[in-house]
Order: C-alpha cells, then sequence, then structure tokens
C-alpha cells in the first residue's frame, strides 16, 4: 500500500505565456456515455482527481473498498511532503494515528495525530496536494468502532505507544538525513 | 399688430394678447418637452460586422451573466490550494443594442439561458423576435464604450475572459430571513453574565430622549439577504473553453444554479485589470478571428514562492 508521486508531470512551466496550460489535457470533457445533461461540478472534480491521480492514491480514499485496501480511521499512516515546488528535493515526513478522514472528491483531507517530545501534534492533509510526496500505511487497526477518533485527544491510552510509531520516527529520520 | 391696427377697440387687444401668451407658452412646452427623456435624439452605434479591435485602456467591454454552478479548490503553479467558484455562461448572447441620449454610452442587452416559449410573456417574446434571437431566461444591460461593441445575436463565450484578470460579481445574496441586529448589523449584545436577565442579544436604546424619535434609518432586526452584492476584484484563475466555465477565486452571493452578473473590473486603485503581457479578447473571443486557444488556461499567480521564507 505505497503511493508516491512522480514529479515529471509537476506544473511548474516555464514558458513566458502569462497562462500555464495544465500538462495533462482533456481534448473532451470527461463525461460519462450515459450522461445526457452532464453536471459541470461533477466532470470538474473527475477530471481534477484523474490529474492528481497519478500515483493511485485515490484508492485509499473509496469508502466502499475493504478495509485491508483504504485508508481507515485508526491506521498508522507516514506521510512525505515536499516543502515547497521550487525544490522537490527537500521534504519532511510525519507520522501519526489517522484520527479522520474527510472525503470531499478533491478537496479530501485526513488527520494524523502523534505525540512528538510529549505534546501532541496534529497534522491536516490535503490528499491530492501536489506537494504530498508519499502516502504509506504502516499498520492496520485491529479495531476502531468510530469514523472519526477525536477522543483520542482525551483518552489516548496506549494508542500512540505502539511500536510503528517509534520505528518510522526513526526510520523517517534516516531516510531524511539520506535525501 | 392687430392691437396697433385696430388699437380703438380694447376688447379685441385683449383678445389678441391672450392669443400671444397662449402662442408663446406653446411654444415654450414644446422646447421644454423636446428636453424630456422620450423625445431626446438617441443613438444607437452602427454595427457593421464582428471583427477583432485594439484595446486600449479606455476601453470597456461588456459584461456577461453566468451561472454559478458551485465552489471547488484547485492548486496553483506554486502549490498553495486556492478556494474557486465555477461560473457558466450558458448560451450568452448580445440581444439588443440599447439606444442611449449619449453617443459615447452605448449599453449592450445580454441574455442568457435558455426560456420555454410557452413560458415567455407576449411583450418580451415580441423583443426577442424583433431581434430575431430564442427567448433567453435572464437579460441585463451592460454599458460600453463604442469600440466595444457587438453586433446582436454574437455568442460570448469562456474565452472572453483572460486567466488572472479581475473581474465584478454582482449576484443576490442568499435570503437569511428576519435575523437579529447581532448577526445584521453586528452589534456587541449584552453581556451573557453579571445579573443580564433577558438581554443577552437586544439592540439595546434606540436613540436620545431629545429628538424623542428614532432617526430613519436606525439599524435594527430585519429581513437579511436577498439583496443585490458586489464582490470587487476576484481574480479568474481558470478558463475552460470546453466546459465554457471560468474559475473564479474566492466565494460569490448567493445559491448554486442563480443567475449573476460578470463584468471586468472598474475599481483599480493599485490593481492591474489584466496581466501584463496578456492578449486581451476586443471586443471579445471571436473564433475563428482570435488566437487559438488550449481547452484549460490557468492563471499564472506568480512572484516569489511563498513556501520558501525570503531572505530579507
Amino acid at each position: 500500500m505505497l503511493a508516491v508521486r512522480s514529479f515529471s508531470q509537476s506544473a511548474l512551466a516555464k514558458d513566458s505565456q502569462t497562462f500555464i496550460v495544465p500538462k495533462m489535457q482533456f481534448e473532451k470533457p470527461l463525461v460519462k456515455p450515459e450522461e445526457k445533461r452532464p453536471n459541470v461540478m461533477k466532470v470538474i472534480e473527475r477530471e481534477a482527481l484523474a490529474r492528481a491521480d497519478v500515483d493511485g492514491r485515490s484508492k485509499l480514499f473509496i469508502r466502499r473498498a475493504p478495509p485491508k485496501e483504504r485508508l481507515c480511521a485508526g491506521d498508522v499512516v507516514f506521510v512525505e511532503t515536499i516543502n515547497s515546488i521550487s525544490d522537490p528535493s527537500a521534504t519532511t515526513t510525519f507520522s501519526g494515528v489517522c484520527i479522520a478522514i474527510y472525503r470531499r472528491g478533491i478537496d479530501t483531507s485526513f488527520i494524523l495525530r502523534n505525540i512528538v517530545h510529549k505534546v501532541g501534534v496534529e497534522m491536516r492533509f490535503m490528499a491530492y496536494s501536489p506537494l504530498i510526496k508519499r502516502i504509506e500505511i504502516m499498520q492496520k487497526t485491529t479495531r476502531v468502532r468510530r469514523a472519526k477518533l477525536f477522543y483520542l485527544r482525551e483518552n489516548p491510552g496506549r494508542t500512540f505507544q505502539l511500536k510503528a510509531l517509534k520505528k518510522m520516527s526513526k526510520s523517517a529520520s534516516s531516510t531524511a538525513k539520506k535525501n | 399688430m392687430f392691437s396697433l391696427l385696430f388699437g380703438k377697440r380694447p376688447g379685441q387687444s385683449v383678445c389678441s394678447s391672450l392669443r400671444a401668451l397662449q402662442n408663446q407658452l406653446s411654444t415654450s412646452a414644446a422646447v421644454y418637452r423636446a428636453k424630456l427623456p422620450h423625445e431626446k435624439m438617441r443613438y444607437a452605434p452602427p454595427v457593421t460586422e464582428l471583427k477583432l479591435g485594439i484595446y486600449t485602456p479606455e476601453s470597456r467591454r461588456t459584461g456577461i451573466i453566468a451561472r454559478k454552478k458551485g465552489m471547488t479548490g484547485m492548486w496553483d503553479e506554486w502549490g498553495v490550494r486556492v478556494p474557486v467558484t465555477v461560473l457558466q455562461l450558458d448560451s450568452v448572447k448580445v440581444v439588443h443594442i440599447i439606444k442611449t441620449s449619449n453617443p459615447n454610452h452605448p449599453r449592450l442587452q445580454i441574455g442568457c439561458g435558455v426560456r420555454k416559449e410557452k413560458n415567455t410573456t407576449k411583450s418580451l417574446l415580441g423583443h426577442f423576435k424583433a431581434q430575431g434571437i430564442e427567448p433567453k431566461a435572464k437579460l441585463f444591460e451592460f454599458p460600453i464604450t463604442p469600440d466595444a461593441v457587438l453586433p446582436v445575436g454574437t455568442e460570448i463565450t469562456a474565452a472572453h475572459f483572460v486567466p488572472g484578470q479581475l473581474v465584478d460579481v454582482t449576484a443576490i445574496s442568499t435570503g437569511k430571513g428576519f435575523q437579529g441586529v447581532m448577526k445584521r448589523w453586528g452589534f456587541a449584545g449584552g453581556r451573557a453574565s453579571h445579573g443580564n436577565s433577558l438581554a443577552h442579544r437586544t439592540p439595546g436604546s434606540t436613540g436620545n430622549i431629545n429628538p424623542g424619535r428614532v432617526y430613519p434609518g436606525k439599524k435594527m432586526p430585519g429581513r437579511m439577504g436577498g439583496k443585490s452584492v458586489t464582490v470587487l476584484r476576484l481574480p479568474v484563475m481558470k478558463v475552460d473553453t470546453a466546459l465554457n466555465c471560468i474559475w473564479v477565486k474566492g466565494s460569490v452571493p448567493g445559491p448554486d444554479e442563480q443567475y449573476i452578473k460578470v463584468r471586468d473590473s472598474i475599481k483599480l486603485v493599485k490593481h492591474r485589470l489584466f496581466p501584463e503581457g496578456a492578449t486581451v479578447p476586443f471586443p471579445t473571443y471571436i473564433s475563428g478571428q482570435s488566437a487559438d486557444l488550449p481547452r484549460e488556461t490557468i492563471a499564472r499567480v506568480g512572484g516569489h514562492d511563498p513556501l520558501i521564507p525570503r531572505a530579507d
């Protein structure tokens, strides 16, 4: 379950025009044949997802998919983001327990929570942002009864003492040094 | 003259002077009536054919009526997320060139959408038939300069707008019903505690004892929303010629699917209407004459990468 974005298609155009032409062009709108009067917003979302989903990360956010294939609340997730588009080599990593997923098409986002230096830290990531390089599920959850795990803020229990979280923070720091 | 000739007949002279007065009155009335709006000389610019012109900073292009389709997000060239509203141009056409008393200020009547013939009033249907245009759902007039006049029947497409330009959007805001002063006018309300009794959200005093009355225009509870609101200087982030949509940064008043007015921005202190070096489709984008465009064009934000902190 690894999703990596390739940066050959990143949209930093350097031509002298006053506008940018997206690298991935659909000559005709992505309208399904059964749609006689297509909803413009649906077509726009379909195209935006087709553009942003260069590494198949949209499979992580299909609600009806079996839990093994998708991202679930309670999973331990590792995210690598580039710091800026003008310098894609510099990256930042973060791993934590996914406590909420907001499925909103191209605006899909999720919240990761972790304890860093004894301080609770929450990070919200836009799933299809061009700055997100990699989303990786490190450990599937065993048993979660809710879609939103905000109770972990008050009653964390032993959630953030998982080995995967500690391991990941070590490996992430080592990979970041290599880069 | 009459009274001079027959000077010794006073009755006649009175009669004639009355007549003269009447004449005078009638002539002055005619002069006065000539100044009435409906008797003014009215001009309509002579439009021969649809051809490209040269845009000058003094030129003012026509606005359009579009349909608000909904909101979504996009990322600009630096990877910064931009919230956008999608506006669709649903068969926008020039319906009528309005005659005005000033030849330098013509107006274009623009129509948008489709209306069934059976749902159109006869008077409006006659107007559409006289112009040779199918009935439109919405009509509005936009003031323009004489060089930006378009012939009747010209279709205006999304390519009329340049990605990166600024537009003003006028629309009817969402009706919020009868609201109190805190929501409607931003009053502070009363205290939450410290002995406050039933006065948490009240407007308080409405004036002094001295005039003994409430001044007209006093801000009070009442109907909120449902009024025409203009949002100034929204950048056009993207133009989609296949879907005939423009993407405008930020929000636009009112609910989805409602008709709204979009025009080139007019209040431009410290702002540029068009991005530097852009080719402006003037008076509008004409397929065949204007340069071909790709299906989608995105505005270039430019400047410094906002995600890299500056040294200075």
